[in-house]
């Protein structure tokens, strides 16, 4: 018999010997031990229904509203499985929506486990350790990723790796001028001229076709579509793609299955996997580990979309496996990613279909927040179409709940409000890091539609007014999500910039009429003006954003690119110095590659003086962004990872090779497309005001919740887009660029979409609720939305500037 | 904000023993290395135990050298459009030291590697340890989620000897020294191995042992046993009586090295906080070497990692290991306007 040791929180069990399991009542006299202890009341005979893993069910759908504690449910139950049925613990799956999900329910598990086990110790039963940490806990992609590797050899023997949406957009728009010609036929350009198509996927606020960048994202975007909803909805019987059936678009469901097949062929051939492309592989061998499964577990069920439904139902479909998925119709917010409410409403019925055993459960009590708030969540939601259009539930607070402040609605124009959110959050002692000692300020957030801090020409945008009105007072803010990681001033702007400069400086030469002098550089796509560039043009038209994005940088000092200031002068001077140096350098000695270039600059005072602030990680970002332009290279003959070797021409003139060219021009559209986010960084979230979209906040709470931006119109593209790709035939028109329909389901659909962001937002509150409203203010979204402008009856009282009304229950 | 401190044992705790200053770089603010030249031999090496593990499971055989080499010459052309590459080395020079350190000959597996594909329990197997709460003296931080990767061997009838032990001198300090004495191992026992691409001559190696005995306090907090033995496995080895370690634990020396870690990661945490309040405020050089002067701090270990780090133009440390060139210039390796390096 081999060696055994007894350890905490685990006891010997020999080698071999089957895992005793635990009597049901033991293990919930032992789960109200574990929850009094931690503060949380013992479990009641509802709770313990769901929690229970009964020898019949097959799928148990629970139903559980905000604050209704699924996590501590969900995680009970997977104990549960393990503890009382004796399941092993690898054999277990549990999917998540985010990473950062994944891993608070992960250490949620463990300690549960450690705790649940530290009490039966205590009470002297036999407790076997049921290795919680076998458990796969992760987000479908992860856990699809690693059950593929561990389980398929074809897989593992591929070795493919997963690319991030960054490189996935490159490595596309690399293939589009190549990859998708068929029988002389164009057959993507086509395809994405399709205003028909278009309409569906383009931003609402955009009327414009777009430069090749945002090509590149509404084939991305249209392709997703079909592999996530098409493929598993329709791909078996090839039924049309609706929008073939109502626009009389005649081969487009063949047009895409092409393009998907092509699209596939290049990322197998570069041993590379998009998101889709794993999903689609997953579906695909799932019957060939489905055996090495007892359980399945889905969180956030909600928002799942078609492909992934197949998924989950694949595994009771092929094996009889449980399949537990806990989820609230209320907070489904993906939809425009691809996720189809549907599945969770439809899941009863397809259990019926196939024969399978079905449970459904709800959660109805809010733990999280004050009776006033629990209340005003339930009004709006029985105001709007979601009391019709979701399945039946009432959220109510135990009967200990305090009511709590009245919510509040605050109306005055956007500065004052913003100003008055500040006050606000100062005289809470919120927004500062804490001093040692002192009590623990709140949590504060504001939540709006877009947390967008792009400054435009005709004006700020919301979120960075407020940015602006809290750090005026010294506040912290964390934005992640501020869509201005790239803009002029970041370093991501300036590192592109220099390396623009590196291989085509912009400068000035007699270039204009009557040899005025103007500023020229080798790839403006005029040839009279290329002639005076220092470089010599590339042989083929290309975009110059780079070049704007230089001279932005160069002007920063004086408003010249002759005078670069004392900062980013030496930099220039030693990129100079560089050229000069590459230039002077035999081939053979050079080993300086592009890539090896950034950290140079970045050791200059003028990066490295940034400090541990937002810049410093915009740098990371760059060098980030960087990787990827030069991945897709890699494995071509002009890759970017080779050393720099420009050569001067006969003329004198430098000549760079093409595939810097190429990195110009691509690279160049990607920071003028702008959007870029910041990197999350935990350190500057702490005590900071968090402004986050209605989607970030998903899964959140906070103790005060400020929400804003509630009014955007009902925008019917996403939903028509779910329906045709399923095959059904909406009719709609294209007007102004956009889709417009009579189609009275996919008005409702589109309608509850966006009452449920709104109801997400105003759930995340625990103790203070305020919405703001700032009337007539003519930007996208700031309208109060009617469900909750009907709450606020009665007469305003003002303070000050702003109005203010309140509601109690 | 998370109450948790997630830790990959290779990817930080060892990194940052090696260099908390490119650690907080790469690891913790997400600076992209520009070269990857340390993880080519390594994940080559996993992979091909891996898949040479896959293939004997499935067939009851022992792949041949050449079956291995084509496997190997896929995986090396997918990690090379990762962005991961070699030194110095071409494509087949490493494939070869590779398959050289597997194969005796076209269809002879050299021992150890056969003891590990036949006695292989699970490879590459995932092990995700959340440990107990701590007490909070982590800046707020109350909880680490270690991260490790261990293969658990089981010993066959035709069980390994080993000829070089890990004899511990100090027990309290998880100090200790290489021994050559011969360990008969006994079939059926159970062993973490930790395979390594670098030599067996190494100042990290007692890093690597007290990494492989935490792994052993983390399969006896998942087993309520310990393993038999763990054993480190320097593929590179040509000797393979040199290639292989055998390190014993027991109750003790493991709660000890667990300790450590947890320590580790404290440090971690301290140079996080540094580095919060003032990247430039955390020097470079080896956690070995610390108490040596500026510029004493880099191994030779360390300088083939300080030769292609993207943080070594502004290193104190490297810039001072290296002293000024005749002409009072920077060395080459640190002057930013050398296009002859990298």
């Amino acid at each position: 018999m081999a060696k055994t040791t007894t350890t905490s929180g685990s006891r010997v069990i020999p080698i071999g010997s089957p895992r005793p399991t635990m009597p049901p009542d033991d293990y919930f006299d032992l789960v109200d031990e574990v929850l009094r202890a931690a503060g949380r009341p013992g479990f009641g005979v509802d709770q313990r229904a769901i929690v229970e893993v009964r020898g019949t069910d097959g799928v148990l759908q629970i139903l559980a509203g905000p604050g209704a504690g699924k996590t501590e449910v969900l995680v009970w139950r997977v104990l549960y499985e393990l503890f009382v049925r004796g399941a092993e613990a690898s054999r277990v799956m549990v999917t998540t929506f985010t990473r950062k999900a994944a891993q608070e329910l992960a250490v949620r598990m463990v300690e549960r486990s450690d705790a649940l086990l530290a009490a039966a110790h205590a009470r002297g039963p036999e407790i076997a350790d049921p290795h919680v940490h076998d458990l796969r806990i992760g987000t479908l992609h992860s856990l699809c990723d690693q059950v593929m590797t561990e389980l398929d050899d074809e897989h593992l023997k591929a070795g493919a790796q997963v690319i991030d949406d960054m490189e996935t957009r490159l490595r596309f728009m690399r293939t589009m001028g190549f990859a998708y010609r068929h029988n002389g036929r164009k057959v993507l350009d086509e395809t994405l001229r399709r205003e028909e198509i278009a309409c569906l996927f383009r931003p609402p606020w955009s009327d414009n076709e777009g430069n090749r960048l945002q090509k590149v994202d509404l084939a991305l975007t249209l392709l997703n579509q079909h592999v996530e909803t098409w493929v598993p909805r329709c791909g078996a019987d090839r039924t049309a793609n609706g929008i073939e059936v109502v626009h009389g678009a005649g081969g487009l469901t063949e047009d895409l299955i092409l393009i998907r097949e092509r699209w596939a062929e290049h990322l197998d051939q570069q041993h590379a996997m998009d998101y889709a492309l794993l999903q689609e592989r997953f579906m695909e061998r799932q019957p060939n580990f489905v055996s090495a499964f007892d359980h399945v577990f889905v969180d956030e069920f909600q928002d799942t979309n078609p492909i992934q439904y197949a998924i989950h139902l694949g595994w009771v479909r092929h094996r009889g496996v449980r399949l537990t998925v806990v989820g609230d119709d209320d907070q489904a917010l993906y939809r425009w990613r691809g996720s189809d409410i549907a599945c969770f409403a439809s899941l009863e019925g397809d259990c019926q279909t196939g024969g399978w055993a079905y449970r459904r459960e709800v959660l109805e009590e809010n733990n999280r927040s004050t009776a006033n708030i629990v209340h005003f969540s339930q009004a709006f939601r029985d105001g709007t179409v979601l009391a019709s259009d979701s399945l039946p539930k009432t959220i109510r607070p135990p009967d200990a709940t305090v009511d709590g402040d009245p919510v509040r609605l605050l109306e005055a124009d956007w500065q004052r409000l913003c100003a008055r959110v500040a006050e606000e959050v100062e005289d809470a002692g919120a927004g500062r890091l804490p001093v040692p000692g002192a009590d623990a300020a709140p949590t504060v957030a504001v939540l709006m539609a877009s947390t967008s801090e792009v400054e435009t020409r005709t004006g700020t945008r919301a979120a960075l007014d407020l940015r602006r009105a809290l750090e005026a007072r010294g506040l912290r803010v964390y934005n992640p999500r501020n869509k201005s990681a790239g803009r002029p001033g970041s370093p991501v702007h300036d590192l592109l910039a220099i390396i623009s400069y590196l291989i085509d400086p912009v400068v000035k030469a007699p270039a204009g009429k009557s040899d005025r002098k103007i500023e020229v550089w080798a790839s403006c796509n005029d040839a009279d003006k290329a002639a005076h560039a220092l470089t010599t043009p590339p042989d083929f038209l290309m975009t110059t954003n780079h070049a704007s994005i230089q001279k932005k940088l160069r002007k920063t000092y004086s408003n010249s690119i002759d005078d670069a200031g004392p900062d980013l002068g030496p930099v220039l001077d030693f990129v100079d110095q560089i050229r000069e140096n590459l230039l002077g350098a035999r081939e053979d000695d050079i080993r300086l590659t592009l890539g090896g270039l950034i950290p140079r600059l970045l050791a200059m005072p003028y990066f490295r003086s940034s400090g541990y602030t937002v810049e410093l990680f915009r740098q990371a970002l760059f060098t980030q962004m960087l990787d990827a332009n030069i991945a897709v290279t890699r494995q071509t003959r002009k890759s970017l990872e080779r050393p720099m070797v420009p050569r001067r021409g006969t003329d004198g003139r430098v000549v760079w090779p093409d595939q810097y060219w190429s990195l110009l021009s691509q690279f160049g559209q990607i920071i003028a497309a702008g959007g870029h986010d910041d990197l999350e960084v935990e350190a500057f979230a702490e005590a900071a005001v968090s402004v986050l979209t209605f989607h970030q906040a998903k899964g959140l709470e906070f103790d005060h919740v400020y929400v804003a931006m509630t009014g955007k119109e009902a925008d019917p593209a996403s939903a028509l887009a779910t329906a045709l790709f399923s095959g059904d035939t909406p009719d709609y028109e294209v007007i102004g660029a956009h889709p417009v329909t009579k189609d009275a389901d996919i008005l409702r659909l589109a309608e509850a979409d966006r009452e449920r962001e709104v109801y997400v937002a105003i759930t995340r509150a625990k103790t203070r609720l305020t919405i703001l409203h700032p009337p007539g203010d003519p930007r996208w979204a700031m309208k109060l939305n009617a469900g909750l402008d009907a709450l606020f009856g009665g007469k305003a009282v003002k303070d000050g500037a702003v109005s203010i009304k309140e509601w109690t229950a | 904000m998370s109450d948790v401190i997630e830790v990959s044992y290779t990817g930080d705790l060892l990194a940052h023993r090696r260099c908390p200053r490119a650690w907080a770089y790469e690891k913790h603010a997400g600076f992209v290395p520009y070269e990857q030249v340390q993880a080519m031999e390594g994940r080559l090496l996993h992979h091909g135990m891996e898949w040479l593990s896959r293939h004997y499971a499935a067939t009851g055989e022992l792949s041949t050298r050449t079956e291995l080499h084509e496997q190997l010459e896929h995986y090396y052309r997918v990690l090379r459009s990762r962005g991961i590459t070699t030194a110095f080395s071409g494509r087949e020079e490493v494939l070869g030291r590779i398959l050289d350190n597997v194969y005796a000959a076209e269809d002879e597996i050299h021992s150890a590697v056969s003891a590990v594909i036949r006695g292989a329990v699970h490879t590459e197997y995932p092990l995700r340890s959340v440990k107990k709460v701590l007490p909070a003296k982590f800046a707020g931080k109350s909880k680490i989620m270690l991260t490790g990767i261990i293969d658990l061997v089981t010993q066959q009838p035709d069980a390994l000897t080993y000829h070089r032990v890990w004899r511990w001198t100090d027990r309290d300090a998880l100090d200790g020294e290489v021994a050559v004495e011969e360990l008969a191992a006994a079939p059926g026992d159970e062993e973490i191995w930790d395979f390594k691409a670098s030599r067996a001559k190494t100042h990290y190696l007692i890093d690597y042992v007290r990494q492989v005995v935490t792994y052993a306090g983390l399969y006896r907090e998942r087993t309520g046993r310990l393993p038999s033995r763990c054993v480190i496995y320097f593929v590179n080895e040509r000797d393979e009586a040199k290639g292989l370690l055998a390190v014993s634990v027991d109750d003790d020396i493991v709660d000890a090295a667990v300790q450590w870690t947890v320590d580790q990661v404290e440090q971690l945490r301290t140079t996080t906080l540094v580095f919060e309040g003032n990247p430039l405020a955390v020097e470079g050089g080896s956690a070995l070497l610390r108490h040596e002067p500026v510029g004493a701090r880099v191994d030779e270990d360390l300088k083939a990692q300080c030769t292609a780090c993207g943080q070594r133009f502004d290193c104190t440390e490297y810039v001072a290991h290296l002293g000024p060139s005749k002409g009072g210039k920077p060395k080459r390796d640190v002057d930013p306007l050398a296009v002859g390096r990298n």
